[in-house]
């Protein structure tokens, strides 16, 4: 191991219990060409700094938990690698979240707004009864895309209206909102159009576009979005017409 | 229950977007909007100097040929050909159309709007050097 090289990893540290703002402690770790940024974390925890906090569980790019700033960009920490820094990385938590120690943030804004968009379906419960809900493989090309979100945030920490703007519902929960309306065994539109309509719904989105290019499931949130002004003005326009 | 909570609020300053070469392209591309405002004010001035009569039309022709004048409208065009690039690239995300049970590429609808751009910008002009003929 003494003859690995080593990569300079600065990472940004903060203890709420004894600190006013963050500040940067630099370790170097040594690594080969599999060590992750996940890899290179649980080194420094077990060999320079025992008191690191960060998230993880998968270490393969499907649980979502490892979102962090990585030289200023969202990635996850599992899929990025070590020999693809030579100069070294800035480490900070994921942006645009409060930071509760070190890297790991408070995503309960994000979870509160995918939760109030209702991510499932909702379809008439007689069908149900009768058996599992058919779909033709064309229905399904429809939101497939969208069903990708492993909910990891990259896309909050790269929005930079939700960054301005922290009640604006963000690019997972409308991608997962849109995915269900586009759904053909789902009959829930009604109940998530108010969500989407409102002040913090899809119009506060500029069409920066930064979440689609940092998604790691290629899940195109700004598309969804944009489809959902769509939805949005159509909804706004039959309501608008529709005999009260 | 005490907590030990103290989360920490990055702030966020005036220049977000100045650190990272994407944010640095969605201003320039949102900044296009500036040069096409020049441009719709000096078409309004010219066509209110039309319904002044032919000397104030003539001062309007030499205006345009200013030399600043003339820098400022190359760099309008420039704006509005950037702006329909990246216009074009982003709108086939605004549609789902499925063909034959797949998700239609971007591709074709890039490409399609750019023959659209081409065949009207074609079309307008052949209208007025027409018109300027007759």
């Amino acid at each position: 191991m003494a003859d690995l090289p080593h990569c300079r990893i600065a990472i940004q540290r903060y203890n709420p219990e004894t600190d006013t703002a963050p500040h940067v402690e630099t370790f170097n770790v040594p690594f080969d060409e599999q060590t992750s940024l996940l890899d290179a974390l649980g080194y420094i925890k077990d060999n320079l700094a025992g008191d690191l906090s960060f998230r993880w569980s998968c270490r393969m790019a499907i649980c979502g938990s490892c979102g962090m700033m990585v030289d200023g960009i969202p990635k996850l920490a599992c899929k990025i690698f070590l020999r693809n820094y030579p100069r070294g990385m800035r480490v900070a938590p994921l942006a645009n979240f409060p930071v509760e120690r070190d890297l790991v943030v408070d995503m309960s804004r994000f979870i509160e707004s995918l939760a109030a968009i209702k991510p499932y379906i909702i379809g008439d419960l007689p069908a149900a009864q009768g058996g599992a809900g058919k779909q033709t493989p064309a229905q399904m090309a429809r939101y497939h895309q969208f069903s990708g979100c492993i909910n990891c945030g990259l896309c909050y920490a790269a929005c930079p209206q939700f960054g301005l703007n922290p009640e604006f519902i963000g690019p997972a929960a409308i991608t997962l909102a849109h995915r269900y309306n586009l759904d053909s065994r789902d009959k829930g539109k009604k109940q998530r159009m108010p969500q989407l309509n409102g002040d913090n719904g899809v119009w506060p989105c500029t069409f920066v576009g930064f979440c689609s290019e940092v998604c790691p499931k290629h899940v195109d949130p700004a598309a969804a979005i944009q489809q959902s002004k769509v939805e949005s003005a159509k909804d706004f326009l039959i309501t608008s017409l529709r005999p009260q | 229950m005490i907590s030990k909570r103290n989360p920490w609020h990055a702030p966020v300053a005036a220049s977000w977007w100045r650190n990272n070469g994407f944010y640095r392209f969605y201003m320039l591309r949102e900044g296009t909007a500036i040069p096409a405002l020049w441009f719709s004010i000096e078409m309004i001035f010219g066509l209110f100097a039309l319904k002044r009569g032919a000397e104030s039309w003539d001062v309007f022709i030499g205006f345009l040929q200013h030399p600043v004048v003339l820098f400022l409208n190359l760099v309008a065009l420039a704006a509005a050909l950037l702006h329909s690039k990246t216009w074009f690239e982003l709108a086939p995300k605004a549609a789902v159309i499925v063909i034959k049970e797949k998700k239609l590429s971007p591709r074709p609808l890039i490409i399609g709007l750019w023959i659209a751009m081409a065949v009207i910008s074609m079309a307008v002009l052949a209208a007025a050097l027409l018109l300027q003929e007759g």
